[in-house]
C-alpha cells in the first residue's frame, strides 16, 4: 500500500499522542498507555516498511479483546471512567489502522473529545494553556495532510494565522452566546473528596494544615468580616467514640432530608451583608458559612446553620450567599440533648477527676469550663501541628501530660468536658481567616486555614467558644504562620510553595498577582453565566436605553464576524510593486497629465519613444530609462551591488524625466 | 442493495441531467475563467460534517458538565470553521485560467490540453484539476503556469472532454471549494492509425491494373543524391556513400509523371467506414514519411496530389471529420 503520510505528518500524530495521554495520565489506566504506546510504535514501523497493517480481521479481533480487556480493568470505576479508557482505546487502536486520510480525521476528531473530558477534570489557568496547545497540535495534524506542499514557514504562520484570526469571534461568542441549562445528569468521575470530611481525628487537620492548596475564595458586597469573625462553617460532629469526632446518624438523615427538600428553612433576621464565595473542587457537599447564611437556590441550609449543596461541587463553583446577624434558636429535644452530651463512659480518669474536684470547690458548669480556658492560657500548652502521640486516653493525655497540640486537641478536651458536666456541645470544623486582598476585594481561604472549634448550648442558643483562642490568640487574630512558634513548621512539606515564602517582598508580590490573575479566571472563565452574562452586557450597553441585549449581542456577533473577514482578506493591502514598477508608473502618470497615455499592450519601449517624439529632452535619456528597467525587470544574473546601483541610477533618470 | 441502486439510478440520472442543465445556464463556456464568487462552490468536506457533529458533542459535553472551558473549545471551533471558509475560498480565488488552443492528436492515445494559470504565488496551493467526466489514466500536471489535463477519446472528430473540475481541500480539510469550468475545449482527434499489411508499392499496382494510374514502378524510386542538411530524416541518409567517405548525402526520391498515390476511401471495399479511414489514416502517415505526394478521395471531396505537412494535415483532418456533422 502506499504511503499517505510523511514524516512530518505522524511525526506531529505521534506528538499529539504523547500529549494527550500525558494531560490525562491521573487519569488512565497504565495498561492502556503501554497499550497504546505499542500500537503507536507499531505504525511507526509500519512507516518505515517493517511491519505490515494488520488484515481487517485480526484489527477488529484486536479491538474487541482490548475493549473487553479495558472494561473489566475500568468497570469499578464507574461509567464516567469506562467512557474516558474506551474513547482513549480507539484514539489509541487509530494507529494500527491509519491508512487513509479519513483515518487521520477521526483520530483527530476524537483528540478533541478527550482534551473536551481533561477540561473536565482541569480548569486552572496552566491546564487551559496545555490544552490549546493539544488543541493547535491536532489542527497541526490536519494541515499537515490537506497543505503538505507548504513550506514550514509558511506552515506555522498559516496555523497561527488561522487560530489567532479566528480568536475574536470566540471570545464574542463565549461572552454572548447564552449558557443554556444541563441537559441530563452525565456520569461523574468517582473522586476521593478532599478538604474536610465528617469526620475527624486530630491527625487530620494537622494533615491538612500542610497544605497550601486553595479551598475557596470569598468576596463581600461590603465590608468583609472583621478577622475574629472569619469562622467558616463546614461540618458539625456531634458523637464522639474517645478518639475520633463524627456526625450522629440521626445528623446524617437530617442533612439527607435537607438535600432532598424536605429541610426546615432557618428563620433568620436583620440582614448583614451578602458574599460570593467560589470553592475549590472537594467532590463533597459542603459549602463554606459564616453566621447565619441564608439558604439559596442551589444550596440547603441545615438546622446547626450549615450550608450545603444539592449537588457534589465537582468543578470551581461559585455561590451567592446573604447573611444575618440573628437567628431564632430551635429548641433542643430531649434525644438531642442526650446525644450532645453522650461521652463514652470509660476513661480518661484525670479528668473526670480534675472536674469532681472543681465541683466540690463549689463552681458552677460554667465556672468549670472558664477554668479549663484559664488552664490553657495559664499552663505551659503549646500550640504546634507536629505534637507528640497521644495515648488511650486522649483527653487525659492532652491535658495533663502532652499539653502539645492544636485546634482539634483544644476543642476536643474543652467538648469533653463540657459534655462530662452535661452541657449539651458540639465541634465545628471549618476554616478560620482567610487573606484578604483588598485591592482585587476578594478573600483566599487555603486549607492550612482549617480549623476547629465548639459551640455550646447556653441560654437556649448555640454560643461558639474558641478554646485554641485562649492558647495561641494570634490563630485567630493574624492565622497559622504566626501563631507556630517554630515558623519552620509552616507548610513544612511544601519548600517550593509561594505560601511558604511569603516573607521575601518580590516572592509575595508574585504570589498575590497570580492569585488575583487566578481569581480572575475563576470568576470571569470558569464561572461565567447567565446571570453574569447580564451583569457584563449591562455594564457595556446599560447606558445605551434604546439598545436591547439581544441587539447588542447580535451586533457583536456581526463585528467580530466583520474583523473575521477583514483580517483574511485584507482589503487594504496593496500588491508590492518594486521600485522600478513604482518609477515607471509615476512616469506614465506624469506624461498622462501632458497627454501622452499609454495604451494597453503597448511595451516600455514603444511607450518612451512615442513620449520622446514629444518630449524636449533628449531621447538617449529615455532610452537609458528602458534599458535599465529592462535590465532590472529582467537580468536574473544581475548581482545585487550591480542591482542597487541601477536602481539609484534609474530612480535619478525618473526625476530628470519629470522635468521636461 | 443492488434493487436500492437500481432504485436510485434513474432519480441520480434525472437530477445529474438538472444539475448538468443548471450548470450550462449559470456558467456558460468561456475561453477564459477567473475563478471567484460567481463560479466557486464551497461546501463543508466530509470531514467537515463530521466536525459539525464533534462540535454537537462538544456542545452536550458543556452543556451538561456545566463547563466553561469546553464551550470556550466549541466556539473556537465554530469560529475556525468560519476562518477555513473564508481561507478555503480565498486559496482558489483570483485565479485566471485560460485555455489554450489544443493540437490535434490521434484517437485512442491520451490528449493534452492546456490551461494558462495565472495566479499569486501563495494562492492556488494543494489544487487537483481533472475533467469531471475522468477519460485518461494520466494525471494532471499542475505548475505555477500551467496545467496539463489529459483526456482520451476512442472516437475520431472533434473531442469535447467535458467541464474541467477544480477542486481543494486546502487549508484543513473541512471545506471542499471546487468549480466545474466549461473552457469549451475541442481537440481534433484523427483517426487511430491501424497497421496496413500491404506495402505501398502493391496498393499502387493494384491501382494501375485498375487503370487509374498509368505506372507499374514503385513508389520509392531513388531518383538523386543530395547535400544532406541539418533536420532531414536520418532514413533518407545515403549510408553507403557515407561510409564510403564522400560525405553526407541524402537520397532522394521521387515518383513517376503519374506516381500519385491515389487513397480512395471506395477502394476498400465493404469492410467498416472506421476500419477504412483508420487504414486510410496509417497511409498517410507513411507516405508522409516518406515524403510522397497523394491523392485522397473522400467520397465526393478529392485532395489534389500534393506532399508535406500541411496536405497531410488537411487529409487527416478530411479523415476525422468525414461523414461527421460538424
Amino acid at each position: 500500500m502506499k504511503e499517505f503520510l510523511n514524516r512530518f505528518s505522524l511525526s506531529l500524530i505521534i506528538i499529539t499522542y504523547i500529549g494527550v495521554v500525558t494531560a490525562l495520565f491521573d487519569h488512565l489506566n497504565p495498561a492502556l498507555i503501554i497499550f497504546g504506546l505499542l500500537c503507536a510504535s507499531y505504525r511507526v514501523l509500519n512507516f518505515y516498511g517493517r511491519l505490515r497493517l494488520m488484515s481487517t480481521l485480526l484489527l477488529s479481533l484486536t479491538a474487541i479483546l482490548s475493549s473487553i480487556v479495558i472494561i473489566l480493568l475500568v468497570y469499578q470505576q464507574g461509567i464516567f471512567n469506562v467512557m474516558l479508557h474506551l474513547i482513549m482505546l480507539g484514539f489509541s487502536l487509530k494507529f494500527l489502522e491509519l491508512k487513509s486520510i479519513r483515518d487521520v480525521h477521526f483520530f483527530v476528531n476524537t483528540g478533541v473529545v478527550l482534551i473536551a473530558l481533561f477540561f473536565i477534570f482541569n480548569f486552572s489557568i496552566l491546564m487551559a494553556i496545555v490544552g490549546v496547545f493539544l488543541i493547535l497540535l491536532l489542527l497541526a495534524i490536519l494541515l499537515s495532510i490537506h497543505g503538505s506542499s507548504l513550506i514550514r514557514s509558511r506552515f506555522i504562520k498559516l496555523l497561527l494565522k488561522s487560530s489567532l484570526i479566528s480568536l475574536p469571534l470566540a471570545l464574542v461568542l463565549f461572552v454572548v452566546i447564552p449558557r443554556f441549562p444541563t441537559l441530563w445528569k452525565m456520569p461523574l468521575q468517582k473522586h476521593a473528596t478532599t478538604g474536610l470530611s465528617d469526620r475527624v481525628s486530630p491527625g487530620e487537620i494537622a494533615q491538612l494544615s500542610r497544605s497550601s492548596e486553595l479551598a475557596f475564595r470569598a468576596s463581600f458586597s461590603q465590608q468583609p468580616v472583621i478577622e475574629s469573625e472569619r469562622y467558616w462553617r463546614v461540618m458539625i460532629l456531634d458523637a464522639f467514640d474517645g478518639q475520633t469526632w463524627s456526625q450522629s446518624s440521626a445528623k446524617k438523615d437530617q442533612e439527607r432530608a435537607a438535600k432532598q427538600g424536605q429541610g426546615k428553612p432557618l428563620i433568620l433576621s436583620s440582614p448583614k451583608s451578602n458574599y460570593d464565595v467560589i470553592v475549590e473542587p472537594h467532590y463533597n457537599y459542603w459549602i463554606p458559612a459564616l453566621d447565619y447564611a441564608e439558604q439559596s437556590l442551589h444550596t440547603v441550609s441545615l438546622s446547626d446553620y450549615a450550608l450545603r449543596t444539592v449537588d457534589p461541587v465537582v468543578k470551581r463553583a461559585l455561590f451567592s450567599v446573604n447573611l444575618y446577624h440573628q437567628v431564632n434558636p430551635q429548641p433542643l429535644t430531649k434525644i438531642e440533648t442526650k446525644q450532645l452530651t453522650n461521652t463514652p463512659l470509660k476513661g480518661n480518669l484525670k479528668t473526670q477527676n480534675w472536674i469532681d474536684v472543681n465541683l466540690k470547690e463549689g463552681l458552677n458548669k460554667q465556672q468549670i469550663l472558664k477554668q479549663l480556658l484559664n488552664k490553657f492560657a495559664t499552663d505551659n500548652f503549646r500550640y504546634t501541628l507536629n505534637p507528640p502521640p497521644l495515648g488511650i486516653d486522649q483527653v487525659d493525655d492532652f491535658i495533663f501530660a502532652t499539653q502539645a497540640g492544636f485546634c482539634v486537641h483544644y476543642a476536643s478536651a474543652y467538648l469533653y468536658v463540657a459534655r462530662r458536666l452535661g452541657v449539651p456541645a458540639r465541634m465545628v470544623t471549618g476554616y478560620l481567616g482567610g487573606e484578604w486582598q483588598a485591592e482585587d476585594n476578594f478573600m483566599s481561604i487555603r486549607q492550612y486555614d482549617a480549623h476547629a472549634w465548639v459551640e455550646i448550648w447556653q441560654e437556649d442558643r448555640w454560643l461558639r467558644v474558641d478554646p485554641t483562642a485562649y492558647v495561641a490568640p494570634e490563630r485567630v487574630e493574624l492565622g497559622l504562620q504566626q501563631s507556630l512558634s517554630d515558623s519552620n513548621e509552616f507548610l513544612a512539606d511544601e519548600y517550593l510553595s509561594l505560601q511558604r515564602w511569603r516573607n521575601v517582598e518580590l516572592l509575595n508580590q508574585l504570589r498575590t498577582k497570580l492569585a488575583q490573575v487566578d481569581y480572575l479566571w475563576a470568576t470571569w472563565v470558569i464561572n461565567y453565566d447567565n446571570h453574569k452574562q447580564l451583569r457584563l452586557l449591562q455594564s457595556w450597553f446599560g447606558e445605551l436605553q434604546w439598545l436591547n441585549l439581544l441587539y447588542a449581542g447580535l451586533m457583536m456577533l456581526c463585528l467580530a464576524f466583520i474583523i473575521l473577514v477583514l483580517l483574511i482578506f485584507k482589503p487594504w493591502a496593496r500588491d508590492n510593486l518594486s521600485v522600478a514598477d513604482k518609477c515607471y508608473l509615476q512616469l506614465q502618470r506624469y506624461y498622462s497629465k501632458k497627454g501622452v497615455f499609454r495604451r494597453k499592450g503597448q511595451t516600455i519601449t514603444e511607450f518612451c519613444k512615442q513620449v520622446s517624439l514629444q518630449s524636449n529632452l533628449p531621447a538617449a535619456q529615455f532610452e537609458n530609462f528602458v534599458c535599465k528597467y529592462n535590465s532590472l525587470k529582467y537580468d536574473m544574473t544581475l548581482p545585487a551591488s550591480e542591482r542597487k546601483k541601477q536602481l539609484k541610477q534609474l530612480h535619478f533618470i525618473c526625476r530628470q524625466l519629470q522635468k521636461g | 442493495m443492488k434493487i436500492y441502486c437500481k432504485l436510485t439510478a434513474p432519480l441520480k440520472r434525472l437530477i445529474d441531467r438538472r444539475f448538468q442543465r443548471w450548470l450550462t445556464a449559470r456558467m456558460p463556456a468561456q475561453n477564459s475563467f477567473i475563478l471567484n464568487h460567481r463560479n466557486i462552490f464551497i461546501f463543508p468536506s466530509k470531514f467537515g460534517r463530521h466536525f459539525l457533529l464533534l462540535c454537537f458533542i462538544l456542545f452536550l459535553l458543556g452543556t451538561n458538565y456545566q463547563n466553561n472551558l469546553i464551550l470556550f473549545v466549541l466556539f473556537f471551533l465554530c469560529s475556525f470553521m468560519v476562518t477555513c471558509l473564508f481561507l478555503s475560498y480565498q486559496n482558489i480565488a483570483h485565479i485566471t485560467l485560460t485555455a489554450t488552443p489544443v493540437t490535434p492528436q490521434f484517437a485512442g492515445s491520451d490528449c493534452v490540453f492546456c490551461l494558462r494559470m495565472a495566479k499569486k504565488s501563495n494562492l492556488g496551493q494543494e489544487m487537483s484539476i481533472y475533467f469531471q467526466k475522468k477519460s485518461s489514466g494520466l494525471q494532471s500536471l499542475i505548475s505555477e503556469e500551467q496545467v496539463l489535463v489529459y483526456g482520451l477519446s476512442k472516437k475520431r472528430g472533434w473531442f469535447n472532454p467535458g467541464r474541467v473540475t477544480i477542486a481543494s481541500t486546502f487549508p484543513f480539510g473541512l471545506f471542499t471549494v471546487w468549480t466545474f469550468l466549461d473552457f469549451d475545449l475541442r481537440a481534433l482527434l484523427y483517426p487511430q492509425p491501424q497497421k496496413n499489411k500491404q506495402p505501398l508499392v502493391s496498393l499502387s499496382t493494384r491501382q494501375s491494373t485498375q487503370g487509374i494510374t498509368n505506372t507499374a514502378l514503385g513508389v520509392d524510386q531513388f531518383s538523386m543524391l543530395k547535400n544532406y542538411q541539418a533536420g532531414e530524416s536520418l532514413k533518407s541518409v545515403a549510408w553507403k556513400q557515407l561510409a564510403q567517405g564522400r560525405g553526407w548525402f541524402s537520397k532522394q526520391f521521387e515518383q513517376d509523371q503519374g506516381g500519385d498515390v491515389l487513397l480512395d476511401l471506395a477502394l476498400y471495399g465493404n469492410l467498416d467506414l472506421e476500419k477504412k479511414l483508420s487504414l486510410l489514416s496509417y497511409q498517410i502517415i507513411e507516405l508522409d514519411k516518406r515524403h510522397l505526394s497523394y491523392t485522397l478521395k473522400l467520397g465526393a471531396t478529392t485532395f489534389v496530389a500534393e506532399h508535406g505537412l500541411q496536405h497531410k494535415t488537411r487529409c487527416l483532418k478530411a479523415l476525422a471529420l468525414y461523414g461527421l456533422r460538424e
